[in-house]
């Protein structure tokens, strides 16, 4: 999901995803070399990320990944998802945040 | 560490590759690999360094997360740590059960075998708080001296009873084996799978319930002796799990093939002493593991061959 945000809004290298993650996750999650390749190998091969091209940057060759169509639809299904989680969260919040009162005294 | 040493570091760490992937590859996780370490410690390059090499080793035996027994061993990680965690809880009361002859005298080893049984649920059970609430990094770095704890378990035993070695030979290998095994699922599980357990609350709950139960049973049975085929018919109880878990697996229903995966070392140290010498429970128990293996490799044969695309003739 961290990974798929990542790319929602622009392709990015290997790196950069790794940059971009800790900026998203406001540091929580620290993406290692292996790790992020694991689960790079594994996005490639499920379809939800395409390598968009290669590069050489100072001399070293690199990877720019993109955002699959089918990716950009499992990020909107469950970016939808967690849309429905937070409202409904925000209207039970929002229900016992005002307690009924009634006038002292007064018997209904 | 200087750059010389970070480099030998990344090419020892790249090695672990298979040779086709490094060269399609190599270029890249050094660069990443470069970037990632410019202002880290030697600590932080090691550490990546083994990353590198975790994902290598996994990408050399079919553990990645973008194979099926990468996503199975990722499902079975929080589970073999819940039954591990029971596991060893028990393992403590079992010191402590009427006629076990192996409770610790009051020589150095035998104090030293009390301090390790009390050690290892402590370890297992903050390796199990750790995964509970998703930190996998303290969860897998508690599982190396968990499992190196109920390794010394064995030597430590012979060296508080020397006179009883000949009776501790048979599980010695299980000893070594059983904790190995739980410790290799959970450090070799792709960490790109193991996130927030959210979901997996339930199966961890239900998986920390379920070896509690069966333990207890395998305890309860020392006090009150179950009339049905023996003193030992509770401990054929783990292979009746592993058969249920593994006719229940599936491709999609990897929860249940991470279950069996995670029960296995259980079942290894019940079943083990029923089949020697072989008793009519360990006959059973051999034969549930025995067929539900067979159907569970039967149904993935088939579901390959019909996954395969039909040959051009």
């Amino acid at each position: 999901m961290l990974l798929l945000t990542a790319l929602a809004d622009e392709p990015r290298h290997g790196y950069g995803l790794i940059q971009e993650i800790d900026a998203i996750s406001q540091g929580r999650v620290r993406m290692r070399t292996g790790t992020l390749y694991g689960a790079l190998d594994r996005l490639l091969q499920q379809g939800l990320i395409r390598v968009e091209r290669e590069e050489v940057v100072d001399g070293r060759a690199r990877k720019v990944y993109a955002l699959a169509e089918a990716g950009r639809g499992v990020l909107a299904a469950e970016t939808e998802r967690l849309r429905a989680v937070v409202a409904e969260a925000e209207r039970r919040l929002a229900a016992r945040r005002v307690p009924v009162t009634r006038p002292k005294g007064a018997l209904a | 560490m200087t750059q010389q040493d970070s480099s030998r570091l990344l090419r020892w760490a790249l090695r672990f590759h298979p040779a086709a992937y490094r060269a399609e590859h190599e270029a890249e996780l050094s660069a990443i690999y470069v970037q990632a370490t410019q202002d880290a410690g030697p600590l932080g390059r090691l550490r990546e360094a083994f990353d590198v090499a975790g994902h290598g080793l996994r990408r050399r035996t079919g553990l990645g997360s973008d194979r099926m027994a990468g996503q199975v061993l990722a499902q079975a990680a929080p589970l073999a740590v819940a039954v591990a965690a029971g596991g060893s809880v028990a393992n403590l009361l079992w010191l402590f059960a009427p006629g076990n002859k192996i409770l610790p005298s009051s020589s150095l080893p035998g104090v030293l075998v009390l301090v390790n049984q009390g050690l290892m649920p402590l370890l297992w059970l903050a390796a199990l708080a750790a995964v509970w609430t998703g930190r996998w990094t303290v969860a897998r770095a508690l599982v190396v001296p968990a499992t190196l704890l109920r390794m010394v378990d064995l030597p430590l035993l012979l060296a508080a009873h020397p006179a009883g070695t000949g009776a501790l030979h048979p599980s010695g290998v299980l000893h070594l084996a059983v904790p190995l095994l739980t410790g290799a699922v959970v450090l070799a599980a792709p960490r790109d799978l193991l996130g927030s357990p959210g979901a997996r609350h339930g199966a961890i709950v239900g998986t920390t319930a379920l070896a509690v139960l069966l333990w207890a049973a395998q305890l309860f049975n020392v006090y009150q002796p179950v009339p049905l085929g023996g003193p030992r018919t509770t401990q054929a109880l783990w292979a009746g799990v592993l058969a249920v878990a593994l006719l229940l697996s599936g491709r999609d229903r990897l929860l249940a093939a991470g279950l069996a995966v995670a029960v296995f070392p259980g079942v290894l140290q019940s079943t083990v002493p029923l089949l020697y010498p072989l008793s009519p429970v360990g006959a059973v128990a051999l034969l549930l593991v025995v067929l539900s293996s067979a159907v569970s490799l039967l149904r993935a044969h088939r579901r390959r061959v019909r996954a395969a695309p039909p040959s051009a003739a």
